[in-house]
């Protein structure tokens, strides 16, 4: 009885920590235009915050990567390391998964449905996803080592919260992106509670070639 | 489910185009050639079956139609079937892909001399030069066999029509972006030529075969020799979404056939491509 009276109240005070924490918690509104000063849709948002070490995500996290109408959604995904990716084949046909990315190299083949055991990403870096069967598939996968990072949505915008105050540096990446990651790098300071913005503009190059209309020479396979 | 489940998909291939060819009947010189304007339709329709983790087997059926603007007796249908394995020699985008296809089809001109099975088999292999370059190489076996064929000079074969030929040809995709890809390609084919003109040059001396042929008036004779036909094209192809192209080609065929019968055609063609 004394045992379950102490364990209550030890849950108590971690949860009024957790709350008074989340009060606190800081927040990033990201948006990412081109050069053109276009919104970017799917660039991905990392926040390391300093003197902090890479982590890792709990076994148990686990993202999708969706295979509908013969293309892959979405077309980026950002994930932390260690969390686990379900490839689920919603199409009437089969699929033939693989990457050659030095980050995780892998292949499912050909499967239907849910059949295919997830994989784990437990290294940093992008690792560009395909479909040996149909060529135009095409997607990626950001692996970051840090639990603070977003994807801008169609407006190019992401908020990244519970982000906790202190010092941060900040990248953004994007498949067409012209130049080096690093070249994006920002350093900024957020305080408990802080609601701060902050606008990237990037150049993009020409995006991957993923071309999936028929050729007049081309064979329909 | 296992890799070497057979597992079908739906195969379907759409196709309508607009060709401007300024010498249908092959005239050899500028005085005897016939342009026109053709609008035809095609369709594919079959199913594609996995049979492991890198080759496809297709079957599809198909059809098509032409119209011609002025020389209705070149307008014509055709039915028949196509075959096609498809294997992919490695992993990735980058590595080559072989395929193997036979077709035959009747093609269909209302009781003409034209009226025949068309047979073809290609062998190819394509592959990705880089990530917008795409290169392919392909042979290719025609043959065509007329329905009935009337002989019209003594000893002299009268399946002006009938056709055999083998060819080697290279096309190269550059795509540009996602959306546009320019073509471009060489074809070298050895083999028959028909032509059709009034009597009157060496055609008796240069021929295998003479047949009277009445699409582009009275007193016409289509007539065949050997010939090497050299097909230079450039295109455009524009998608429009996923599953659609619009697509512009300009072709220049060069037929080098016996003494002086040599063909030069120009052909535009405006197309539209549909496929699921």
């Amino acid at each position: 009885m004394r045992a379950s009276k102490n364990f209550l109240q030890a849950s108590l005070i971690l949860l009024l920590l957790a709350s008074s924490g989340t009060a606190l918690a800081a927040e990033l509104r990201v948006s990412v235009v081109d050069q053109n000063g276009k919104p970017v849709e799917d660039a991905v948002a990392v926040l390391e915050p300093a003197g902090v070490p890479a982590s890792t995500a709990s076994g148990s996290a686990i993202a999708t990567m969706d295979q509908v109408d013969k293309q892959f959604a979405p077309f980026v995904l950002a994930i932390q390391a260690g969390t686990q990716v379900a490839f689920p084949n919603h199409d009437n046909t089969r699929h033939h998964v693989y990457s050659f990315s030095p980050a995780k190299q892998f292949q499912l083949p050909l499967y239907a449905g849910d059949s295919a055991p997830p994989i784990v990403f437990d290294k940093p870096g992008v690792v560009a996803i395909g479909c040996n069967i149909h060529d135009w598939m095409l997607s990626y996968i950001y692996v970051t080592d840090t639990p603070f990072f977003g994807k801008t949505d169609r407006d190019g915008a992401v908020a990244i919260a519970q982000l906790p105050a202190g010092s941060y540096t900040a990248r953004i990446w994007h498949p067409a992106l012209r130049g080096p990651e690093a070249d994006t790098q920002r350093t900024f300071t957020l305080v408990a509670d802080e609601h701060k913005a902050l606008q990237w503009q990037i150049t993009l190059g020409s995006p991957s070639v993923q071309r999936r209309a028929p050729l007049p020479h081309s064979q329909t396979y | 489910m296992h890799a070497n489940t057979l597992q079908a998909e739906p195969l379907l291939r759409l196709g309508a185009d607009v060709v401007y060819n300024d010498n249908v009947n092959n005239g050899a010189v500028a005085d005897q050639k016939k342009s026109d304007t053709s609008a035809s339709i095609q369709l594919n329709l079959g199913q594609i079956f996995a049979l492991d983790d890198d080759a496809a087997l297709s079957l599809a059926g198909t059809l098509a139609a032409q119209k011609f603007n002025h020389y209705e007796g070149l307008d014509n249908t055709s039915a028949g079937v196509l075959a096609n394995y498809s294997r992919k020699l490695g992993l990735g985008r980058d590595a080559p892909r072989l395929s193997m296809s036979a077709s035959a089809a009747h093609a269909d001109y209302r009781n003409s001399v034209r009226d025949g099975w068309a047979y073809q088999s290609n062998i190819g292999i394509s592959k990705y030069l880089s990530e917008r370059w795409q290169a392919r190489l392909t042979y290719i076996v025609y043959k065509f066999d007329s329905d009935s064929s009337t002989a019209e000079v003594p000893n002299l074969s009268g399946a002006a029509f009938d056709q055999i030929a083998h060819s080697v040809a290279v096309d190269t995709t550059y795509f540009y972006d996602s959306s546009t890809a320019l073509l471009a390609g060489y074809s070298r084919r050895s083999g028959d030529v028909t032509a059709t003109t009034r009597p009157g040059r060496d055609i008796y001396r240069v021929s295998s075969a003479i047949e009277e042929d009445d699409v582009f008036g009275e007193d016409f004779y289509a007539y065949k020799l050997r010939a090497i036909t050299h097909d230079v094209y450039v295109g455009l192809s524009e998608s429009v979404g996923d599953h659609s192209s619009v697509n512009l080609r300009y072709l220049r065929r060069l037929s080098y056939g016996r003494e002086d019968f040599d063909y030069y055609n120009s052909i535009f063609t405006l197309s539209w491509l549909y496929a699921y």
